[in-house]
């Protein structure tokens, strides 16, 4: 099961990765975001389709599980994947907003990205339910999984977005000075010359900011929603398992450190595949 | 000083394939990065068809002086006009000189994620407008020239050092510029490399292109050039044609840098 989810997370990060350049993707991000706020419609959107072709998909007859009594690494996994989908979009958003000569825009990134980055993701947790009471319209109950994955996807992007502005920065100054000296300065050599080259300079810390941001969904247990550690502690808190310890926490560790693992491979292998400068071919002999 | 030199009132007029057309007049150019005063009351008038060569010890400001040129520096003071186009800070201005003006850089500059080919197209794709098919036969026919057109479909990466400034110097040509800047081009280069890219240059000197060359080859410069330009602290020091440059140096300073740069030559 596990696999199965991680690999259509992993599906849905590949899609979104390839779209996450267009404004379009940062778009539709945004929009479903803002539609999945609302229960309604998120169960007719989002729920009862995806049920239903689970359903198709696995005929167990398994009981729907409301999201307030997920536990384990199901909250993990989905807080991870979603947050993993979602930032990316908003953290490209914030990249050009920080640059941005308007005044108004230009600040408003720069603030939203230092108070979100500069503050610890618990205390975000934590404040995530008067936070979403303030922003959501009135009667709303805001299911405890989103708020958590609203908070993680912007807490991340702050952090994307620092990384995803080294992209072009990372480009050699002299490159830029031939596009200038042929005619295409500024904004106008950002598409020939140094979009299609920013990908692999940013994806080293573009993936350890996913790595982070999955780890970091142990956190949830501050709120009360039972991570993996979370529910271990039941069990050491049961009379009949004292001294069973080491095992609780390889069976933590050890699916936190295969998606890790998992995650850092494949940027290795992105990389490869998005080198540009071709150097690795050897030189003409 | 030789600045009042008759030779400097009309320079390279009894040359060949000069024209009295003037293609680049600066007056009073100064310069500052920062505190740092790198040019100093520039005057030159280049005509069409001349070639120049300018040379100097390091931080004299004769890259500086051929990078404002096509305003990839900025100038404090002065006047700078490129082909009849006054540089000022005016954007649609300096896009009009730098499309007159084809620049070579010495770490070559290409760009590692296009092919040769692309490299050569993409500012008359993106600049000109020029439909793809007529810019890759106009970008084969420089790479011909520069005698590299079977390396059209590799990337920078695969090329030699000599070959990637062939490839540069092909990609500016392809703008068909009026004017060529070449800024150190040989300095990065392993010494059997120099010679091809040399080369290429003298062929296009030979076709009457005006160049402005920083470099410190003084073969080069006795075989080609029409002027010597000797710049120290931000000044033009000396100017004037190669044989007399190198035969009768008038000041103290281009006597040291002469005798410095020409051991063992």
């Amino acid at each position: 099961m596990f696999v199965l989810t991680f690999a259509a997370g992993w599906i849905a990060w590949r899609l979104v990765s390839t779209a996450a350049g267009s404004l379009a993707g940062a778009l539709a991000a945004l929009a479903a975001l803002a539609a999945l706020a609302a229960a309604p419609a998120r169960r007719a959107l989002v729920v009862l389709p995806l049920t239903r072709i689970l359903a198709a998909a696995l005929p167990l007859g398994l009981p729907a599980i409301a999201s307030n009594r997920f536990g384990g690494f199901m909250p993990a996994v989905i807080i991870g994947v979603s947050g993993i989908a979602l930032s990316p979009p908003l953290g490209i958003l914030r990249g050009p907003g920080r640059q941005s000569a308007l005044v108004v825009i230009n600040i408003t990134s720069v603030a939203c990205v230092e108070i979100i980055r500069g503050v610890p993701l618990i205390l975000w947790l934590f404040t995530a339910s008067p936070l979403s009471n303030l922003f959501l319209p009135p009667g709303t109950k805001a299911d405890p999984i989103l708020r958590v994955v609203i908070m993680v996807t912007l807490f991340a992007s702050a952090y994307l977005a620092g990384v995803i502005r080294g992209g072009p920065a990372a480009l050699p100054k002299g490159e830029c000075e031939a596009a200038a000296a042929l005619g295409r300065d500024g904004w106008k050599s950002m598409r020939p010359v140094i979009l299609p080259q920013a990908p692999k300079a940013a994806i080293p810390g573009i993936v350890s900011t996913f790595i982070g941001l999955f780890k970091d969904t142990t956190l949830v247990m501050v709120i009360g929603l039972l991570d993996p550690v979370g529910l271990a502690n039941s069990i050491r808190a049961n009379a009949a398992r004292t001294g069973i310890y080491r095992e609780r926490f390889i069976l933590i560790g050890l699916p936190f450190l295969l998606f890790c693992r998992f995650m850092s491979r494949y940027s290795q292998d992105l990389e490869k595949k998005l080198a540009t400068d071709r150097r690795q071919e050897g030189p003409h002999p | 000083m030789t600045a009042s030199d008759p030779v400097t009132a009309r320079p390279g007029s009894n040359t060949p394939g000069v024209s009295d057309a003037v293609a680049i007049e600066i007056r009073g150019l100064n310069k500052w990065f920062g505190q740092f005063h790198v040019l100093r009351d520039i005057d030159l008038t280049v005509c069409r068809g001349e070639r120049i060569v300018i040379c100097g010890p390091s931080g004299s400001g004769k890259s500086t002086l051929i990078r404002c040129i096509n305003a990839l520096e900025e100038h404090q003071k002065g006047r700078i006009v490129v082909d009849g186009i006054a540089l000022t800070s005016e954007l649609k201005n300096i896009d009009k000189v730098r499309s007159e003006v084809g620049m070579v850089f010495q770490h070559f500059n290409l760009f590692p994620h296009l092919t040769i080919l692309e490299n050569c197209t993409l500012a008359p794709i993106w600049v000109r407008k020029i439909p793809r098919r007529e810019a890759e036969e106009t970008a084969m026919h420089f790479l011909t020239k520069v005698k590299i057109p079977e390396q059209a479909g590799k990337y920078p990466g695969q090329l030699s050092g000599g070959q990637q400034q062939r490839v540069a110097i092909a990609r500016a040509l392809c703008m068909r510029p009026k004017i060529m800047l070449f800024d150190e081009p040989t300095s990065a280069l392993d010494p059997e490399m120099i010679k091809e890219v040399l080369d290429t240059m003298i062929e296009l000197a030979e076709e009457g292109m005006t160049m402005l060359v920083v470099t410190h080859e003084m073969g080069f410069a006795r075989k080609v050039a029409n002027r010597v330009i000797f710049m120290d602290q931000g000044r033009i020091v000396e100017q004037n044609e190669p044989e007399a440059f190198f035969s009768k140096p008038q000041s103290e300073r281009t006597k040291l840098f002469l005798s410095q740069i020409l051991r063992g030559h």
